[in-house]
């Protein structure tokens, strides 16, 4: 190994130190901002002072049933969407893995390719577009699965947070598909063909060699996918529900922006936005050590 | 009845194929919905049977888009935020990742923990304190704002989809250029970059996506028409009174587009980035 000469560890700061700075400036220095305002109260639409509140915006979280409210309905938003964008998302790759190992020639190239296509939209397409589209095709009245199911639901209406599952689901399951795809593909072919001549019929290869390889790729990326839902699950709520009816799915990102923005309720919001970041990167924070334990 | 081995593969994979294209179908549903809404004239939009052809296509949402809802100036605005976010996210990113990956030195795996971190930080909660920062500057209902808060999400995950690519890069090649003389500079811009190429590719598409998609920062920083992108015009077209849905689809099509075509077009940068960048 070379050693470390001071040149080389200057030339490794001054590749690192701008985006060093932009992030220290735009991204720390807001948020020690944040830490600030969560200790003082400011309203702009009653008074433009701002003033010191002590812990009462921190303590006042814990018996607010907005946020107590939000954070269940935020956890199961996010268990349940991960657990279906995991399951059909690696179901789906395994199929597309099977298609692609044994309908070989031209047709069976080019289907695979279509398919791959096809699901590569839902990920292209901007989360703002799709869940207006979602919400038109989810209408009582004039959208088309009442249509197709001969019924009148008014689904964001009685079953709001499925309606959102589904729809978060509709999105991010082909993320994990592509990334299991992988996964299922770097198995050896040598592996399924000798467990077939032991004469193990295609349910015991599943669950012998497939799924056994894969595990560890699914548990991580279902893990990654719970931070990403947990904290970024906004538009899609925005533009469907808007959190409700009632509280129904006010996910916790919704509830930091509403307090905000709508209710100009700053301090009380910083409260909340200190509340996001503590749980999501703790557990983001732990992932990391875990997956790095594990290397 | 006894099949041969190579019979029953053939039959699993085709009955994989068909359930395959009925989910590849639902897939592609709520876009091609978009696109038929887009074209129907209003009153074939609100009808009981919604599936059904309407006699006429129109074509006049989308001129409303332009005549009404400023998608012009939108789509430059658009073009500008994700332009700008690719641009900052690679300066920065670039050079970052090269350090990280070649020059370690002591903190440097604590810095490059924190910049994945950073990555996790809820957009909502940046958006807070942000907003009270940019009044105070004078950057609200400016695209300037938007793009520094979208680039700085962005650029750790710039960082950690470009790292692997240069740690791939041998070792060899920059050690001969150095030997000839190059300053770690150079031996980055004139070896390490062509030869990184396809993790440029990659930064520079899931950077345009970031910009080009991006809702929360331009709905919160801007509420003049004149300075929205695409995604905060669309929420213009509800109004407390009405949602006019022909246009809404319309727009939400040339939203789609873009992003939808650079995505095909660069379908292998895209997947490579899903495998190394989360």
């Amino acid at each position: 190994m070379r050693t470390q000469s001071p040149r080389r560890r200057l030339a490794g700061i001054l590749f690192t130190l701008p985006s060093m700075l932009f992030v220290g400036a735009v991204m720390a220095y807001p948020l020690l901002y944040l830490g600030y305002m969560a200790l003082h109260t400011y309203r702009p639409l009653t008074s433009s002072e701002i003033e010191p509140a002590g812990l009462s915006n921190i303590t006042a979280l814990f018996t607010d049933s907005t946020v107590t409210n939000s954070l269940r309905v935020t956890l199961q938003f996010t268990v349940a969407s991960v657990v279906i964008e995991v399951v059909v998302g690696t179901a789906c790759a395994i199929l597309l893995a099977n298609v692609m190992l044994n309908l070989k020639g031209r047709f069976g190239r080019l289907f695979s390719r279509v398919v791959a296509s096809a699901f590569i939209v839902p990920f292209a397409v901007p989360a703002i577009a799709g869940a207006y589209a979602w919400r038109m095709m989810l209408d009582a009245q004039f959208g088309p699965v009442n249509e197709l199911l001969g019924t009148s639901t008014p689904w964001l209406v009685e079953h709001p947070l499925v309606s959102i599952i589904v729809i978060d689901a509709w999105k991010m399951m082909p993320f994990v598909l592509f990334v299991m795809l992988a996964a299922v593909m770097s198995i050896e072919p040598s592996q399924y063909e000798a467990a077939a001549l032991d004469g193990a019929g295609s349910v015991r290869i599943l669950f012998r060699i497939t799924l056994p390889s894969i595990l560890p790729v699914m548990l991580i990326t279902g893990a990654f996918r719970a931070v990403d839902a947990f904290t970024k699950v906004f538009d899609t709520v925005f533009a469907t529900t808007g959190g409700g009816p009632g509280d129904d799915t006010r996910v916790l990102p919704l509830v930091i922006w509403r307090t905000a923005f709508t209710h100009l309720d700053f301090g009380t919001a910083s409260a909340q936005a200190l509340l996001a970041l503590v749980i999501s990167l703790g557990f983001g924070g732990a992932l990391l050590i875990v997956q790095r334990r594990n290397r | 009845m006894r099949l041969t081995y190579s019979a029953r593969k053939r039959l699993g994979a085709t009955s994989a194929g068909v359930v395959l294209t009925v989910i590849a179908l639902v897939m592609l549903a709520p876009m091609a919905w978009m696109a038929f809404v887009s074209t129907k004239p209003d009153a074939d939009i609100f009808s009981r049977t919604p599936l059904s052809a309407p006699e006429e296509l129109t074509g006049g949402h989308y001129a409303n888009l332009f005549d009404q809802f400023h998608f012009g100036t939108s789509i430059t605005n658009s073009l500008v935020i994700a332009g700008a976010t690719v641009v900052i996210s690679l300066l920065l990113g670039g050079p970052a990742a090269y350090g990280f990956a070649r020059y370690p030195w002591r903190g440097s795996g604590v810095a490059l923990a924190f910049l994945i971190v950073a990555r996790m930080v809820t957009p909502a909660a940046l958006v807070v304190p942000m907003y009270t920062i940019m009044q105070n500057l004078g950057l609200l209902n400016s695209v300037t704002g938007v793009i520094v808060g979208v680039s700085v999400l962005n650029l750790p995950f710039v960082i950690w989809i470009l790292k692997p690519f240069f740690e791939q890069v041998p070792k060899e090649v920059e050690e001969a250029a150095e030997l000839d003389g190059l300053t770690p500079g150079w031996v980055f811009f004139r070896i390490v970059l062509p030869l990184a190429l396809p993790g440029i590719m990659t930064a520079v598409l899931y950077s345009f996506l970031a910009g080009w998609t991006d809702l929360i920062f331009p709905m919160t920083f801007i509420t003049d028409a004149n300075v929205m992108p695409l995604t905060s015009s669309l929420l213009q077209m509800q109004t407390g009174y009405r949602i006019y849905w022909g246009e809404l689809m319309a727009g939400g099509i040339v939203l789609t587009l873009p992003p939808v075509v650079l995505c095909f077009a660069l379908q292998k940068y895209l997947l490579r980035g899903l495998r190394t960048g989360y």
